[in-house]
Protein backbone atom coordinates (compact mmCIF):
# COMPACT_ATOMS: atom_id res chain seq x y z
CA UNK A 1 0.00 0.00 0.00
CA UNK A 2 1.03 3.39 -0.81
CA UNK A 3 1.87 5.32 1.80
CA UNK A 4 -0.32 8.37 3.40
CA UNK A 5 2.39 9.93 5.08
CA UNK A 6 6.06 11.09 5.27
CA UNK A 7 7.97 11.74 8.12
CA UNK A 8 9.93 15.55 8.34
CA UNK A 9 12.91 16.74 10.40
CA UNK A 10 13.44 20.84 10.61
CA UNK A 11 16.94 21.42 12.09
CA UNK A 12 18.41 24.20 12.90
CA UNK A 13 21.96 24.50 14.81
CA UNK A 14 20.50 24.78 18.21
CA UNK A 15 18.51 21.98 17.89
CA UNK A 16 15.72 20.27 16.12
CA UNK A 17 12.61 22.14 15.58
CA UNK A 18 10.43 19.90 13.88
CA UNK A 19 10.42 15.90 13.72
CA UNK A 20 6.77 14.53 12.34
CA UNK A 21 4.59 12.70 10.28
CA UNK A 22 3.06 14.78 7.80
CA UNK A 23 0.96 14.09 4.51
CA UNK A 24 1.68 17.06 2.47
CA UNK A 25 4.38 19.79 2.76
CA UNK A 26 5.37 22.76 0.64
CA UNK A 27 9.12 23.83 0.50
CA UNK A 28 11.27 26.86 -0.20
CA UNK A 29 12.78 25.15 -2.98
CA UNK A 30 15.90 26.99 -5.06
CA UNK A 31 13.49 27.54 -8.08
CA UNK A 32 10.15 27.96 -6.30
CA UNK A 33 7.74 26.85 -3.68
CA UNK A 34 7.51 22.86 -3.77
CA UNK A 35 4.53 20.38 -3.00
CA UNK A 36 5.48 17.54 -1.65
CA UNK A 37 3.54 14.54 -1.19
CA UNK A 38 4.53 10.92 -0.13
CA UNK A 39 6.39 8.67 -2.76
CA UNK A 40 8.42 12.50 -4.07
CA UNK A 41 11.18 11.17 -5.87
CA UNK A 42 14.97 11.78 -4.01
CA UNK A 43 15.85 14.65 -4.36
CA UNK A 44 18.61 17.40 -2.75
CA UNK A 45 17.99 21.19 -3.17
CA UNK A 46 18.40 24.54 -1.62
CA UNK A 47 16.16 26.12 0.72
CA UNK A 48 15.39 29.92 -0.05
CA UNK A 49 13.99 32.31 2.45
CA UNK A 50 10.35 31.66 2.78
CA UNK A 51 7.00 29.94 4.18
CA UNK A 52 7.44 25.78 4.76
CA UNK A 53 3.80 25.00 4.97
CA UNK A 54 3.27 21.42 6.75
CA UNK A 55 -0.15 19.48 6.82
CA UNK A 56 -0.53 16.42 8.65
CA UNK A 57 -2.99 13.52 8.33
CA UNK A 58 -5.54 15.51 10.52
CA UNK A 59 -5.48 18.47 7.91
CA UNK A 60 -3.70 20.41 10.62
CA UNK A 61 -1.03 23.08 9.55
CA UNK A 62 2.29 23.69 10.69
CA UNK A 63 3.78 27.29 9.48
CA UNK A 64 7.80 28.23 9.73
CA UNK A 65 9.45 30.56 8.01
CA UNK A 66 13.16 29.10 7.07
CA UNK A 67 16.44 30.77 5.75
CA UNK A 68 20.42 29.68 5.14
CA UNK A 69 18.85 26.05 4.54
CA UNK A 70 19.09 22.79 2.20
CA UNK A 71 16.88 20.07 2.29
CA UNK A 72 17.49 16.55 0.98
CA UNK A 73 13.99 13.86 -0.09
CA UNK A 74 14.15 9.90 0.05
CA UNK A 75 12.65 7.25 0.72
CA UNK A 76 10.16 9.33 2.13
CA UNK A 77 11.64 10.96 4.67
CA UNK A 78 12.53 14.71 4.38
CA UNK A 79 15.45 16.24 5.98
CA UNK A 80 15.61 20.06 6.12
CA UNK A 81 18.73 21.94 7.62
CA UNK A 82 18.54 25.91 8.35
CA UNK A 83 20.03 28.34 9.86
CA UNK A 84 17.44 30.37 10.22
CA UNK A 85 13.84 28.41 11.25
CA UNK A 86 11.11 30.28 13.28
CA UNK A 87 7.43 29.17 14.17
CA UNK A 88 4.93 31.73 12.09
CA UNK A 89 3.44 32.30 14.88
CA UNK A 90 6.09 33.37 16.96
CA UNK A 91 7.84 35.63 14.43
CA UNK A 92 8.15 39.52 15.64
CA UNK A 93 6.56 41.23 13.30
CA UNK A 94 7.69 44.73 14.50
CA UNK A 95 11.28 43.57 14.61
CA UNK A 96 10.46 42.25 10.57
CA UNK A 97 9.37 45.01 9.55
CA UNK A 98 11.62 47.47 10.70
CA UNK A 99 14.42 45.29 8.74
CA UNK A 100 12.43 45.73 5.61
CA UNK A 101 12.09 49.40 6.03
CA UNK A 102 16.00 49.95 6.71
CA UNK A 103 16.90 47.62 3.71
CA UNK A 104 14.79 49.57 1.68
CA UNK A 105 16.60 52.70 2.45
CA UNK A 106 19.46 51.04 2.11
CA UNK A 107 18.48 49.87 -1.45
CA UNK A 108 17.13 53.46 -2.67
CA UNK A 109 20.37 55.45 -1.16
CA UNK A 110 23.08 55.73 -3.14
CA UNK A 111 25.51 55.30 -0.59
CA UNK A 112 28.39 53.11 -2.09
CA UNK A 113 29.49 52.28 1.63
CA UNK A 114 26.14 49.53 1.77
CA UNK A 115 26.85 46.36 0.19
CA UNK A 116 24.10 46.50 -1.93
CA UNK A 117 24.02 42.78 -2.38
CA UNK A 118 23.44 42.06 1.64
CA UNK A 119 21.08 44.45 1.35
CA UNK A 120 18.94 42.73 -0.94
CA UNK A 121 18.99 39.42 0.98
CA UNK A 122 18.20 41.45 3.86
CA UNK A 123 15.33 42.82 2.28
CA UNK A 124 13.97 39.91 0.74
CA UNK A 125 14.25 38.14 3.98
CA UNK A 126 12.26 40.18 5.67
CA UNK A 127 9.80 40.55 2.94
CA UNK A 128 9.58 36.87 3.47
CA UNK A 129 8.91 36.71 6.93
CA UNK A 130 6.79 39.36 6.39
CA UNK A 131 4.39 37.45 4.61
CA UNK A 132 4.51 34.11 7.06
CA UNK A 133 3.80 36.33 9.60
CA UNK A 134 0.56 37.51 7.74
CA UNK A 135 -0.65 34.55 6.18
CA UNK A 136 -1.47 33.17 9.76
CA UNK A 137 -3.77 35.43 10.06
CA UNK B 1 66.88 20.32 62.80
CA UNK B 2 63.50 19.22 61.86
CA UNK B 3 60.98 21.56 61.25
CA UNK B 4 59.49 23.15 64.31
CA UNK B 5 55.46 22.43 64.31
CA UNK B 6 54.59 25.98 63.81
CA UNK B 7 56.24 25.87 60.26
CA UNK B 8 54.85 22.85 59.68
CA UNK B 9 50.84 24.32 61.02
CA UNK B 10 51.95 27.16 58.15
CA UNK B 11 52.68 25.06 55.12
CA UNK B 12 49.36 22.99 55.96
CA UNK B 13 47.57 25.91 55.67
CA UNK B 14 49.38 27.11 52.74
CA UNK B 15 48.40 23.94 50.98
CA UNK B 16 45.03 24.30 52.25
CA UNK B 17 44.43 27.44 51.07
CA UNK B 18 45.58 26.23 47.46
CA UNK B 19 43.29 23.24 47.77
CA UNK B 20 40.28 25.59 47.76
CA UNK B 21 41.58 27.04 44.31
CA UNK B 22 41.57 23.61 42.70
CA UNK B 23 38.58 22.45 44.29
CA UNK B 24 36.75 25.64 42.95
CA UNK B 25 38.44 25.29 39.85
CA UNK B 26 37.35 21.55 39.78
CA UNK B 27 33.80 22.78 39.97
CA UNK B 28 34.27 25.76 37.65
CA UNK B 29 35.42 23.24 34.65
CA UNK B 30 32.58 20.70 35.27
CA UNK B 31 30.03 22.91 35.07
CA UNK B 32 30.92 24.64 32.06
CA UNK B 33 32.31 20.84 30.54
CA UNK B 34 28.26 19.93 30.90
CA UNK B 35 27.40 23.24 29.25
CA UNK B 36 29.80 22.70 26.11
CA UNK B 37 29.11 19.00 25.83
CA UNK B 38 24.93 20.21 25.94
CA UNK B 39 26.03 22.56 22.94
CA UNK B 40 27.91 19.56 21.21
CA UNK B 41 24.95 17.23 21.60
CA UNK B 42 21.81 19.67 20.37
CA UNK B 43 24.11 20.82 17.37
CA UNK B 44 24.88 17.27 16.72
CA UNK B 45 21.57 16.16 14.29
CA UNK B 46 22.50 19.73 12.51
CA UNK B 47 26.50 18.42 11.78
CA UNK B 48 24.96 15.09 11.12
CA UNK B 49 22.92 16.22 8.56
CA UNK B 50 24.57 18.60 6.90
CA UNK B 51 27.73 15.54 6.47
CA UNK B 52 24.94 13.26 5.01
CA UNK B 53 24.03 16.27 2.69
CA UNK B 54 27.95 16.75 1.56
CA UNK B 55 27.98 12.68 1.14
CA UNK B 56 25.14 12.60 -1.06
CA UNK B 57 27.09 15.67 -2.84
CA UNK B 58 30.66 13.96 -3.11
CA UNK B 59 29.05 10.86 -4.59
CA UNK B 60 27.57 12.54 -7.45
CA UNK B 61 30.47 14.58 -8.00
CA UNK B 62 31.50 12.35 -10.22
CA UNK B 63 35.10 14.03 -12.05
CA UNK B 64 33.72 17.37 -11.10
CA UNK B 65 36.20 19.73 -11.77
CA UNK B 66 35.22 22.00 -8.75
CA UNK B 67 37.26 24.53 -7.15
CA UNK B 68 36.65 23.16 -3.70
CA UNK B 69 36.58 19.49 -4.41
CA UNK B 70 39.67 20.10 -6.99
CA UNK B 71 43.37 18.37 -5.35
CA UNK B 72 45.97 20.96 -6.00
CA UNK B 73 49.95 20.19 -5.44
CA UNK B 74 51.03 20.58 -2.11
CA UNK B 75 52.66 24.01 -1.14
CA UNK B 76 51.05 25.96 0.68
CA UNK B 77 49.04 24.50 3.52
CA UNK B 78 46.85 26.62 6.55
CA UNK B 79 46.56 24.48 9.25
CA UNK B 80 44.11 25.33 11.88
CA UNK B 81 45.45 24.87 15.26
CA UNK B 82 42.94 24.80 18.24
CA UNK B 83 44.12 24.68 22.16
CA UNK B 84 43.40 27.03 25.30
CA UNK B 85 43.46 30.45 26.51
CA UNK B 86 44.80 29.08 29.57
CA UNK B 87 47.12 27.01 31.34
CA UNK B 88 45.61 24.44 34.55
CA UNK B 89 44.83 21.51 32.16
CA UNK B 90 47.55 19.09 32.35
CA UNK B 91 49.05 17.63 29.19
CA UNK B 92 45.76 19.05 26.69
CA UNK B 93 48.02 21.84 24.84
CA UNK B 94 51.14 20.30 25.03
CA UNK B 95 49.77 17.08 23.47
CA UNK B 96 48.31 19.39 20.54
CA UNK B 97 51.33 20.62 20.02
CA UNK B 98 52.85 17.63 19.61
CA UNK B 99 50.66 16.57 17.35
CA UNK B 100 52.08 20.44 15.02
CA UNK B 101 55.41 18.50 15.06
CA UNK B 102 54.10 15.26 13.88
CA UNK B 103 52.21 17.00 11.26
CA UNK B 104 55.15 19.18 10.11
CA UNK B 105 56.90 16.01 9.91
CA UNK B 106 54.79 14.51 7.79
CA UNK B 107 54.40 17.44 5.63
CA UNK B 108 58.43 18.19 5.70
CA UNK B 109 59.57 20.67 2.65
CA UNK B 110 56.16 22.08 2.54
CA UNK B 111 55.53 25.82 3.31
CA UNK B 112 52.78 25.76 6.48
CA UNK B 113 51.37 29.03 7.93
CA UNK B 114 49.37 28.57 11.09
CA UNK B 115 45.95 30.42 12.51
CA UNK B 116 46.00 30.02 16.15
CA UNK B 117 42.31 29.70 17.92
CA UNK B 118 44.01 29.56 21.50
CA UNK B 119 46.60 31.66 23.37
CA UNK B 120 48.58 28.75 24.46
CA UNK B 121 48.85 27.14 21.26
CA UNK B 122 49.80 30.90 19.81
CA UNK B 123 52.35 31.13 22.26
CA UNK B 124 54.11 27.73 21.94
CA UNK B 125 54.23 28.04 18.10
CA UNK B 126 55.71 31.95 18.12
CA UNK B 127 58.39 30.13 20.40
CA UNK B 128 59.01 28.01 17.87
CA UNK B 129 59.42 30.46 15.34
CA UNK B 130 56.62 28.91 13.22
CA UNK B 131 54.72 31.54 10.81
CA UNK B 132 51.35 32.24 12.82
CA UNK B 133 48.96 34.10 9.60
CA UNK B 134 46.70 34.71 12.79
CA UNK B 135 45.98 34.43 16.42
CA UNK B 136 42.60 34.45 18.58
CA UNK B 137 41.58 34.24 21.63
CA UNK B 138 38.68 31.08 22.46
CA UNK B 139 35.49 32.52 21.81
CA UNK B 140 32.47 31.20 24.86
CA UNK B 141 28.96 31.09 24.48
CA UNK B 142 27.43 29.94 21.58
CA UNK B 143 26.60 33.70 20.16
CA UNK B 144 30.23 34.25 20.24
CA UNK B 145 31.37 30.64 18.93
CA UNK B 146 28.72 31.17 15.89
CA UNK B 147 29.56 34.71 15.17
CA UNK B 148 33.51 34.21 15.29
CA UNK B 149 33.57 30.75 13.24
CA UNK B 150 31.66 32.32 10.60
CA UNK B 151 34.08 34.92 10.40
CA UNK B 152 37.20 32.72 10.36
CA UNK B 153 35.18 30.33 7.79
CA UNK B 154 34.45 33.22 5.58
CA UNK B 155 38.45 34.22 5.58
CA UNK B 156 40.00 31.02 5.34
CA UNK B 157 37.70 30.33 2.17
CA UNK B 158 38.58 33.14 0.41
CA UNK B 159 42.25 32.62 1.12
CA UNK B 160 41.77 29.03 -0.63
CA UNK B 161 39.68 30.20 -3.27
CA UNK B 162 42.30 33.25 -4.24
CA UNK B 163 45.37 30.30 -4.23
CA UNK B 164 47.21 31.67 -0.73
CA UNK B 165 47.10 27.73 -0.01
CA UNK B 166 46.57 24.89 -1.71
CA UNK B 167 45.18 22.79 1.70
CA UNK B 168 43.74 23.47 5.12
CA UNK B 169 43.75 21.08 7.77
CA UNK B 170 41.84 21.65 11.00
CA UNK B 171 43.91 20.17 14.09
CA UNK B 172 42.05 19.88 17.19
CA UNK B 173 41.21 17.79 20.24
CA UNK B 174 38.56 15.11 20.03
CA UNK B 175 36.32 14.72 22.74
CA UNK B 176 35.80 10.82 24.11
CA UNK B 177 35.16 11.12 27.39
CA UNK B 178 36.15 12.70 30.17
CA UNK B 179 39.31 11.21 30.18
CA UNK B 180 39.90 10.42 26.49
CA UNK B 181 40.69 13.57 24.42
CA UNK B 182 42.42 13.18 20.73
CA UNK B 183 44.80 15.23 18.72
CA UNK B 184 43.06 14.67 15.50
CA UNK B 185 44.08 16.61 11.91
CA UNK B 186 41.03 16.46 9.37
CA UNK B 187 41.39 17.41 5.93
CA UNK B 188 39.20 21.02 5.41
CA UNK B 189 39.74 22.17 2.17
CA UNK B 190 39.75 20.90 -0.74
CA UNK B 191 36.73 18.83 0.50
CA UNK B 192 38.22 15.35 0.68
CA UNK B 193 36.71 12.57 -2.06
CA UNK B 194 35.12 9.60 -0.14
CA UNK B 195 37.33 6.83 0.07
CA UNK B 196 36.29 3.94 -2.51
CA UNK B 197 34.35 1.69 -0.02
CA UNK B 198 32.46 4.51 1.03
CA UNK B 199 31.66 6.10 -2.49
CA UNK B 200 30.69 2.12 -2.89
CA UNK B 201 28.11 1.51 -0.16
CA UNK B 202 26.37 5.16 -0.51
CA UNK B 203 26.15 4.79 -4.32
CA UNK B 204 23.27 2.91 -4.32
CA UNK B 205 20.79 4.97 -3.13
CA UNK B 206 23.04 8.53 -3.74
CA UNK B 207 23.21 8.54 -7.22
CA UNK B 208 19.48 8.89 -7.71
CA UNK B 209 19.48 12.06 -6.36
CA UNK B 210 18.28 14.89 -8.39
CA UNK B 211 20.19 18.05 -7.42
CA UNK B 212 18.72 21.97 -7.88
CA UNK B 213 19.96 23.60 -9.09
CA UNK B 214 22.64 22.03 -10.02
CA UNK B 215 25.83 20.16 -8.78
CA UNK B 216 28.02 23.52 -8.75
CA UNK B 217 25.26 25.84 -7.30
CA UNK B 218 24.95 23.52 -4.75
CA UNK B 219 28.27 22.71 -3.68
CA UNK B 220 28.89 26.45 -4.05
CA UNK B 221 26.32 26.77 -1.25
CA UNK B 222 26.39 23.94 0.85
CA UNK B 223 30.13 23.56 1.18
CA UNK B 224 31.03 27.28 2.95
CA UNK B 225 27.94 25.83 5.35
CA UNK B 226 29.34 22.86 6.09
CA UNK B 227 32.76 23.77 6.51
CA UNK B 228 31.37 26.60 9.10
CA UNK B 229 29.79 23.43 10.75
CA UNK B 230 32.94 21.51 10.73
CA UNK B 231 34.94 24.18 12.03
CA UNK B 232 32.16 25.11 14.78
CA UNK B 233 31.99 21.39 15.88
CA UNK B 234 35.56 21.19 16.42
CA UNK B 235 35.82 24.19 18.34
CA UNK B 236 33.23 22.86 20.54
CA UNK B 237 34.80 19.64 20.83
CA UNK B 238 38.02 21.21 21.78
CA UNK B 239 36.78 22.84 24.32
CA UNK B 240 35.18 20.07 25.80
CA UNK B 241 38.57 18.53 25.79
CA UNK B 242 39.49 21.50 27.50
CA UNK B 243 37.05 21.43 30.97
CA UNK B 244 37.21 17.56 31.03
CA UNK B 245 40.91 18.46 31.04
CA UNK B 246 41.18 20.80 33.68
CA UNK B 247 38.73 19.09 35.80
CA UNK B 248 40.62 16.17 36.20
CA UNK B 249 43.78 17.95 36.84
CA UNK B 250 42.57 20.03 39.32
CA UNK B 251 40.95 16.74 40.69
CA UNK B 252 44.59 15.47 40.61
CA UNK B 253 45.91 18.21 42.17
CA UNK B 254 43.05 18.32 45.04
CA UNK B 255 44.03 14.14 45.85
CA UNK B 256 47.22 15.21 46.09
CA UNK B 257 47.02 18.21 48.44
CA UNK B 258 44.95 15.86 50.41
CA UNK B 259 47.89 13.42 50.93
CA UNK B 260 50.60 16.03 51.11
CA UNK B 261 47.98 17.42 54.41
CA UNK B 262 47.83 14.13 55.84
CA UNK B 263 51.83 13.89 55.50
CA UNK B 264 52.47 17.38 57.10
CA UNK B 265 49.72 16.51 59.74
CA UNK B 266 51.78 13.44 61.08
CA UNK B 267 55.08 15.13 61.00
CA UNK B 268 53.27 17.77 63.01
CA UNK B 269 51.99 15.38 65.77
CA UNK B 270 55.59 13.90 65.88
CA UNK B 271 56.88 17.00 66.11
CA UNK B 272 54.68 18.14 69.16
CA UNK B 273 55.09 15.16 70.61
CA UNK B 274 58.96 15.63 70.57
CA UNK B 275 59.06 19.18 72.26
CA UNK B 276 56.56 17.73 74.85
CA UNK B 277 59.27 14.96 75.25
CA UNK B 278 61.92 17.14 75.36
CA UNK B 279 60.42 19.63 77.66
CA UNK B 280 59.36 16.83 80.21
CA UNK B 281 62.81 15.34 79.73
CA UNK B 282 64.03 18.89 80.73
CA UNK B 283 61.64 19.04 83.52
CA UNK B 284 62.45 15.97 85.02
CA UNK B 285 66.61 16.67 84.54
CA UNK B 286 66.08 19.42 86.59
CA UNK B 287 64.18 18.15 89.39
CA UNK B 288 66.72 14.71 89.51
CA UNK B 289 69.12 17.57 89.81
CA UNK B 290 67.97 19.11 92.70
CA UNK B 291 66.93 15.95 94.43
CA UNK B 292 70.92 14.55 94.23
Amino acid sequence: MKNTSFRLKLITRDRTLIDGEYAFAVIPAGRGPLGVLPGHTSLMSILNAGLLLLRDNDKKETLVFVDHGFFTIANDSIIVTARVAELAALIDVARATEARDRARQRLNSKDASFDMYRARAALNRAEARLKVAQSMN
Amino acid sequence: MPASPRDILRRIRGIKSTQQITKAMEMVSAVKLTRVCNQAENARSYVDAMSRMVRILCTTAGDSEHELFKERELKAILLIVLTSDRGLCGTFNTSVINAVEAFRQEHAGRNISFLCIGRKGAEALARLGYAIEEALDVPWGPAAIHKEVERINYNVLGAFEAGRYDAVYLLYSRFENVLVYKPTVVQHLPVPRLSAEEAKSLAKWAIDFLLEPNFDGLANALIPQHLETQLHYALVESLASEYAARMVAMRNANDNAEEVISELNLSYNKARQATITRDLIDIIGGVEALNG
